[in-house]
């Protein structure tokens, strides 16, 4: 097929990374791939051979509906990365790949770029927020928990009713997808493919001296930071032998924050910036235990959390969200809140013994490497494209009917409307009218 | 130029408008430069819910190869065209008429959104049409009180002008068309009890059914007004409606409350014959001027009576009156070919 | 009973099926049934098809009439509980045409997809009618083999057979049909610089092709044909035509790939000529054994020359093929007391 391949090119999106390895999969598969860069202001990234690039420009939209016949949005919590998909997403109709349960800062991204009304952004945010959502946006400005925020107002509905046909990654958030596409709606699991996937850990190995616990990413509330510190610090053995590493970028505020609570607990820490993949295999190749606890949980998929599958160490998530769907064999849980007590349990549990950890993680490694492969991904991408192609033509019958009422007049509770959406439906699709 | 007349239809159902619609398109062929076909577009309005659908099925259909639509009727002017010109026959007056009990549009909250829907459809076709005529005075402003919309009158012509030619008054006053209930003959022909002048009255056409034939003859036995009044109740080829018009003194039309002017007035006035009329007919009194071109009196035999024996007795005045009538038709130059330059503009 | 008669045209295009319709109606008021002929407007895009259809398909007229016969879909697709098909063709651009070298919808998924919703529309629309007939085998076979419909022939027969004769036969061999690319006269024309008798053609009609048209008098000229090849581009009176059939040598009728057998090969039979065809002429070739009651030729030049000279030199045949002919049309009761017979039946 022809494909129409909607992504951020920049390189520090995490869609970006998976957006081009599902574009070299396809394009292997000898789809006709070309790349639509959403971002507002596309860098000049390198194109795999055998994919083409193409900036994006309203003005195309009808050439775009003519050269494919398949359109996927890759959609992300950026506007940045993402605001060139609004240029074209009405008048291209096609499929909305979703990998954050909550678009929020898109959707304040765009409203402020886009000059938009306040009112006008509350009717927005009250049509798929409802009446509390719409007060807690006008107060907003007030709010210092931003995480909360965008878990209450996720919007998605507003990228999510223009696509003909949408893709989630998991199910916390697939309902309110599924609800808000006309068309066809289904779950892939996530694809992920590191840059450099770290070396498996060595054999288990008795005091090898101190056990490290990283979590790994932007240095943000939603990170359960000061839950891991306070859980180290409530076990005499985590205090004397686990050191915290916390590896990503972070704001100077945020890291003084926590190593003046790391100092007051008694509990080691180290900071590490991620200054390259090198660093980052570094530091996974270095680790005993991973850390990927999110509360709320505003992805779709955690691409870490399966970084850190891959890396063959075992990883501690909250019970919610994606990592539910994780199989308990694989992945060391505790409850949704992140308790501290569970969280000291798990984390004592893991670092007195090596060998279950060592096990548990290369189990996990191999695992993860096949299921969240491209190839898996693009095998249910591949049976979806085929059923959203196949409901276009209905699809495109029900705008050109609902155009038509709505230059006749009529209210959306029309009862003519169901005897019409009846009659093309036993026309067109159903057995006997 | 391609000119398609757009019509709706009730299967089966043929009418003055049907003739219309026929006649124009026959016209439209024999003008220069220009081919016309009909469209008839099936219409079914019962029960109330089909009204939406109705604006929906007229609203999707899509008319190819061709340069300019005349549109006659709801919803056949819905039908999308961009060179589209209305000449309405009449509003949907169903859609319309409160409390006159003709509709079968509940008022019930979805029996005012359907007519919601009509209404909105109609202002939006008739702003997005390049012009709109109606047929008569009345539905002119009845468009406007209905829509504030602004129409042009625009007569339907008759189509054999040339077999009204006139001629010596024979005694007797004409009334010609259907015969029912509601263009009330049965008025005249009682009326005829009460004139003293020896004016005869002459009624001829079909009867829409057996029993308002019936009526006429009935009272024609009942007053003992045999040698006084003929009753020719068929249907008449033209030179026999003709033949009956140019020997009249004087015509006599009188419906209850109708739009247009009616053929039988614009028979009249082609033959140089006055019209007599009543107060509450309506369309027909748009054109005939009490004291100038014909009578207006009150619905009622005893004054019907003393116009029918004004026009035998004033005969000079009778003659008159009839020139002035036709002069005040042709003024109004209400021809097929100046009917279809207007359509055309 | 009350009929409905209805088809799909397009504003100020007159097609085969018209006449259908027209003639159907008439025959059927002739026996005394009310008829309503319902034309709707419809335009072949795909990007339209399903809208339009779906308009259809809200049609009422199942509360007005007794019966639908629908001729050109998608009248098909108008709900009845007493609907008869006299189905004309496909919408070849899905069907056979689709991976042919005619194809007109692009090779693209999408296409695919509508062409499946398409096909469900007729499989369901098909299957509601409770009898489908058609107009040739071709058609049949292809509702047979697309849509696994058996369908009954039923060849659609002429208006008023018996006003053509047969006077003579001359030296012209006559092609009476519409002039366009698909009817291949040009083909005609060529086979004319073959022959090597005194043998002519006439082909007389019109279309909506001026250059087909101005291309087939440049191949007159360019040729030198216009001693024997007259060129009629213009519409004939009924008259004319019975007149050129009376007195033609044999009737050629060479189109690419109908589905209908055409007109002139039916009024060839009461007139007592034979037919020279075409192996990929479509529908007409069913008409026509080769040797016996016309020529079925392959598409080539020479071939259709050397029928030409074989008829001219020997009028014996020609006589004995034509006879033939009106034997073999006569035997195949194509009359419009079948057509109603299995209509109504």
């Amino acid at each position: 097929m022809k494909i129409g391949w909607c992504m951020p090119v920049d390189e520090r999106s995490g869609i970006a990374r998976f957006g081009w390895a599902i574009a070299a999969e396809l394009a292997q598969r000898n789809h006709d791939l070309t790349v639509l860069a959403s971002d507002i202001e596309p860098a000049a990234a390198a194109v795999p051979s055998g994919i083409k690039r193409q900036s994006i420009e309203a003005a195309h939209a009808g050439a775009y509906n003519e050269a494919f016949d398949a359109v996927f949005y890759n959609v992300g919590d950026h506007f940045a990365f993402n605001g060139r998909i609004l240029d074209i997403v009405d008048a291209v109709p096609g499929i909305g790949i979703f990998h954050d349960a909550s678009i929020l800062n898109f959707f304040l991204g765009w409203s402020q770029r886009a000059g938009l009304d306040a009112e006008v952004a509350e009717r927005m945010v009250f049509k798929h927020c409802g009446a509390s959502g719409a007060q807690r946006f006008r107060q907003r400005a007030s709010e210092s928990d931003r995480f909360s925020l965008c878990a209450e107002l996720p919007m998605i509905e507003w990228i999510a009713e223009r696509t003909w046909g949408a893709i989630a990654h998991a199910g916390h958030y697939f309902g309110r997808i599924r609800a808000a596409c006309p068309g066809p709606a289904t779950m892939i699991t996530l694809a992920y493919r590191p840059a450099l996937l770290p070396n498996p850990p060595p054999g288990p190995v008795r005091d090898r001296g101190a056990t490290v616990i990283t979590t790994i990413g932007h240095v943000n509330a939603n990170k359960c930071y000061a839950e891991v510190i306070e859980a180290i610090a409530a076990s005499v053995t985590l205090r004397r032998n686990a050191i915290y590493r916390i590896f990503g970028e972070s704001e100077p505020s945020n890291r003084a924050r926590l190593a003046a609570l790391g100092a007051a607990r008694g509990v080691r820490i180290e900071f590490a910036e991620q200054r390259d993949d090198a660093a980052l295999t570094r530091c996974l190749e270095s680790t005993d235990i991973i850390c990927a606890l999110r509360r709320p949980i505003l992805e779709g998929a955690s691409a870490s959390a399966i970084e850190g599958l891959l890396s063959g160490r075992p990883v501690v998530v909250a019970d919610a969200g994606f990592y539910t769907e994780l199989p308990d064999r694989y992945v060391v849980k505790v409850p949704a809140d992140v308790p501290v007590p569970a969280l000291t349990a798990a984390l004592e549990r893991l670092a007195a013994d090596p060998e279950g950890r060592h096990a548990l993680g290369i189990a996990a490694r191999a695992w993860a490497w096949d299921t969240f492969s491209p190839a898996r991904y693009c095998d249910a991408l591949e049976v979806f494209m085929a059923a959203f192609v196949e409901a276009k033509p209905l699809l495109r019958l029900g705008a050109d009917i609902g155009r038509t009422l709505a230059h006749c007049g009529f209210k959306r509770d029309d009862p003519a409307i169901a005897a019409i959406a009846a009659a093309a439906h036993g026309l067109f699709v159903g057995g006997k009218a | 130029m391609k000119v398609l007349v757009v019509n709706n239809m009730a299967p089966f159902v043929w009418g003055g408008a049907e003739e219309l619609a026929e006649n124009l398109v026959r016209r439209l062929n024999a003008t220069p430069g220009v081919e016309s076909e009909l469209l008839r577009l099936p219409f079914q309005w019962e029960p109330v819910e089909r009204l939406p659908l109705e604006i929906y099925i007229h609203r999707t259909f899509r008319l190819h190869n061709t340069d300019r639509v005349i549109a006659l009727k709801f919803p056949a002017y819905l039908v999308p065209h961009e060179r589209k010109t209305l000449w309405l026959l009449h509003q949907f007056r169903q859609a319309y008429d409160h409390g006159r009990g003709e509709t079968h549009i509940p008022d019930t909250d979805r029996g005012r959104e359907i007519r919601r829907l009509i209404r909105e459809n109609d202002v939006a076709c008739f702003r997005d049409s390049a012009k709109i005529f109606v047929n008569s005075e009345i539905t002119r402003r009845r468009l406007e009180a209905n829509t504030g919309m602004t129409g042009e009158v625009l007569l339907a012509p008759m189509n054999d002008p040339e077999l009204f030619a006139g001629g010596e008054a024979d005694g007797y006053v004409f009334a010609g068309g259907r015969i029912n209930r509601a263009k009330r003959q049965h008025l005249l022909v009682e009326a005829m009890r009460y004139v003293r002048s020896g004016v005869r009255l002459v009624v001829a056409g079909p009867p829409d059914a057996p029993a308002d034939g019936e009526r006429l003859h009935r009272l024609v036995r009942e007053h003992g007004l045999d040698g006084h009044v003929t009753l020719d109740l068929r249907l008449m080829t033209r030179a026999e409606v003709a033949r009956y018009v140019n020997g009249a003194l004087a015509c006599a039309y009188l419906p209850f409350e109708e739009d247009s002017v009616g053929y039988v007035t614009m028979e009249a006035f082609t033959a140089a014959k006055p019209v007599l009329t009543v107060t509450d007919s309506g369309g027909v009194l748009v054109i005939v001027a009490d004291g100038q071109t014909g009578w207006v009196v009150a619905p009622e035999p005893p004054a019907l009576a003393a116009a029918l024996d004004a026009a035998m007795i004033q005969r000079r005045r009778t003659a008159e009156m009839g020139a002035a009538a036709r002069a005040a038709w042709r003024e109004l130059d209400v021809t097929w070919p100046s009917t279809i330059a207007r359509l055309l503009s | 009973m009350k009929i409905v008669v209805a088809s799909s045209f397009v504003p100020f295009v007159d097609g085969g099926g018209r006449f259908i319709v027209e003639w159907l109606a008439e025959r059927l008021r002739a026996e005394g049934h009310a008829v309503e002929r319902i034309y709707l407007p419809f335009v072949d895009t795909p990007a339209t098809m399903m809208e339009q259809t779906l308009a259809y398909r809200l049609i009422d007229v199942a509360q007005s009439a007794d019966r639908l016969i629908a001729i050109r879909p998608p009248a098909h697709v108008i709900p009845h509980p007493n609907k008869v098909l006299w189905f004309i063709h496909h919408f070849r651009a899905f069907y056979d045409l689709w991976d042919s070298e005619y194809r007109s919808v692009p090779d693209r998924p999408e296409s695919h997809a509508l062409r499946r919703r398409l096909w469900h529309m007729d499989d369901i629309a098909l299957r509601e009618a409770r009898r489908v007939l058609t107009i040739s085998k071709v058609v049949a076979k292809r509702l047979l083999d697309f849509n696994r419909v058996p369908a009954e022939v039923v060849y659609p027969p002429l208006h008023r057979p018996e006003q053509f004769r047969c006077e003579a036969y001359g030296d012209e061999i006559l092609c009476f049909s519409r002039v366009e690319h698909h009817k291949r006269q040009d083909l005609l024309l060529e086979a004319m610089r073959f022959v090597r008798s005194p043998v002519k053609l006439r082909l007389c009609g019109t279309g909506l092709s001026p250059t087909y048209h101005r291309s087939l008098l440049e191949t007159v000229r360019r040729h030198g044909l216009h001693e024997r090849v007259a060129i009629d581009y213009r519409w004939l009176r009924e008259e004319e035509k019975i007149e050129l059939f009376a007195h033609a040598l044999a009737i050629a009728y060479v189109p690419f790939d109908e589905d209908g057998v055409g007109y002139s090969a039916l009024e060839a039979a009461p007139a007592r000529k034979t037919v020279v065809t075409t192996s990929d002429s479509g529908a007409v070739v069913e008409l026509v054994e080769d040797g016996v009651n016309g020529y079925v030729l392959p598409p080539d030049p020479a071939a259709i020359a050397g029928a030409f000279d074989r008829l001219y030199l020997d009028r014996a045949q020609a006589r004995r093929m034509g006879e033939a002919h009106a034997a073999h049309v006569g035997g195949m009761n194509i009359t419009w007391d079948r057509v109603l017979e299995r209509m109504l039946g």
